[in-house]
């Protein structure tokens, strides 16, 4: 799922979350599809921002090259601790997750959250 | 390796920079001995800062805390959290006041084990969530005083990290010959700040030390590896610290309950907890 402003909303989407006022009223219930009369509302409603299920990528290569990148660099993440079995496997949750759709780090202000610093993706380095 | 001598030369320098508590935090800390104080009279008194009133709730608000209904007022937040909490968002939100816009990544890194944080103390049934997850939002308390009064040092720091690919809290103690948990500990000690908080900021890489709070110390231990390992934001260096047997036995997880705080994980920080600036 992905946070979207209500701005740029596609028809078609699907609500992933509740989506409630300041108050904690709830103002529409997630698995809501989104029409042109929904994101009306939505506006009307002053709602900013909403989530949504997917992701944010144009294209399956698009998604696809995301999920090999992220895959990358969650492997570099645990690249010292790779003898520890209970980390092993928290990592293979992650993977998981991001294989099915998850962002991981987070969705960052201009599309997902595609790490492309040259420090996070650097192999292995020196232990301490 | 520095000398211990400069490395102690270093220390006092810090000290002497070290951040004073608002003044604030005086007045209501003394309304609060009292005892003559409600918590509706002690809201009034925050509320005469508004600046620090929007700051407070706005911190109440946020995904860390998780309450299904917005709090609207001081007076609410300071029943709903209680003082110490309450306290403790006024001393977070002033020391993320001293890096405004420098360090965003720490931000969103310290918001994430606060939210995360919460999440674990939640799963292991503990009673004071909202105070865990004020560990969390403070343990790297050390390494904001660092970024702003050390700015050479940091830069050195930084070049450790990202030439010779060395563990942040190594580089630290390499260029200053001590490194943020004892920074952080420094200022918990002046401001007075409840072992409850103080162990996790000393303590969390470290949680076997821990005397006073080990629970506390051990699950924000754990949330610093989990948003390490999900990525979010920028803890100094992007490497998943090693994990302590001793605090994975205190908190007792089953992979059930594991995969439980990893899935919530994944859906809180989807509503990105950067966003949450002071």
């Amino acid at each position: 799922m992905i946070k979207v402003q209500v701005a740029k909303l596609v028809e078609g989407q699907v609500l992933a979350q509740d989506v409630s006022r300041d108050d904690g009223v709830v103002l529409m219930t997630k698995g809501r599809q989104i029409t042109p009369e929904v994101i009306s509302l939505l506006e009307r409603l002053q709602v900013d921002s909403v989530v949504v299920e997917g992701d944010a990528f144009a294209s399956e290569e698009e998604r696809q090259a995301y999920v090999d990148q992220a895959e990358k660099a969650l492997r570099m993440r645990f690249s010292r601790v790779e003898n520890d079995p209970l980390l092993m496997a928290i990592r293979e949750i992650l993977a998981a997750k991001l294989r099915s759709g998850c962002i991981l780090g987070g969705p960052k202000a201009n599309g997902p959250a595609t790490d492309t610093s040259e420090k996070l993706l650097k192999p292995g380095g020196k232990r301490s | 390796m520095v000398t211990d001598r400069v490395a102690a030369k270093k220390k006092v320098q810090l000290i002497k920079n070290l951040p004073t508590l608002p003044g604030m935090i005086d007045k209501i800390s003394r309304a609060v001995d009292s005892k003559r104080f409600s918590a509706a009279d002690i809201g009034k008194l925050i509320s005469k800062d508004q600046v620090l009133t929007a700051k407070v709730l706005k911190l109440a608000n946020s995904a860390f805390f998780g309450f299904s209904r917005k709090v609207g007022s001081l007076t609410q937040a300071l029943v709903l959290l209680g003082f110490d909490v309450v306290k403790g968002l006024i001393l977070t939100s002033s020391v993320f006041d001293l890096m405004k816009g420098q360090s965003a990544e720490l931000w969103r890194h310290s918001m994430a084990v606060a939210t995360v944080s919460n999440i674990i103390a939640t799963e292991i049934g503990m009673e004071e969530v909202e105070e865990v997850g004020l560990a969390g939002l403070l343990h790297d308390l050390g390494k904001v005083v660092l970024r702003v009064h050390m700015i050479e040092d940091r830069q050195s720091i930084d070049e450790l990290v990202e030439v010779e690919e060395m563990p942040v809290r190594d580089a630290e103690r390499e260029v200053l010959g001590f490194d943020h948990t004892q920074v952080g500990q420094w200022l918990a000690e002046s401001w007075k700040l409840p072992e409850q908080l103080l162990e996790p900021i000393r303590w969390h890489h470290k949680p076997e030390a821990s005397r006073q709070a080990p629970k506390y110390t051990a699950v924000v231990h754990f949330a610093d590896i989990l948003v390490r390992a999900y990525g979010c934001g920028d803890g100094g260096d992007p490497w998943v610290p090693p994990l302590d047997r001793h605090a994975m036995k205190l908190l007792a997880l089953d992979s059930a309950k594991l995969r439980n705080i990893i899935d919530v994980m994944c859906d809180k920080l989807v509503e990105d907890p950067g966003e949450f600036t002071v």
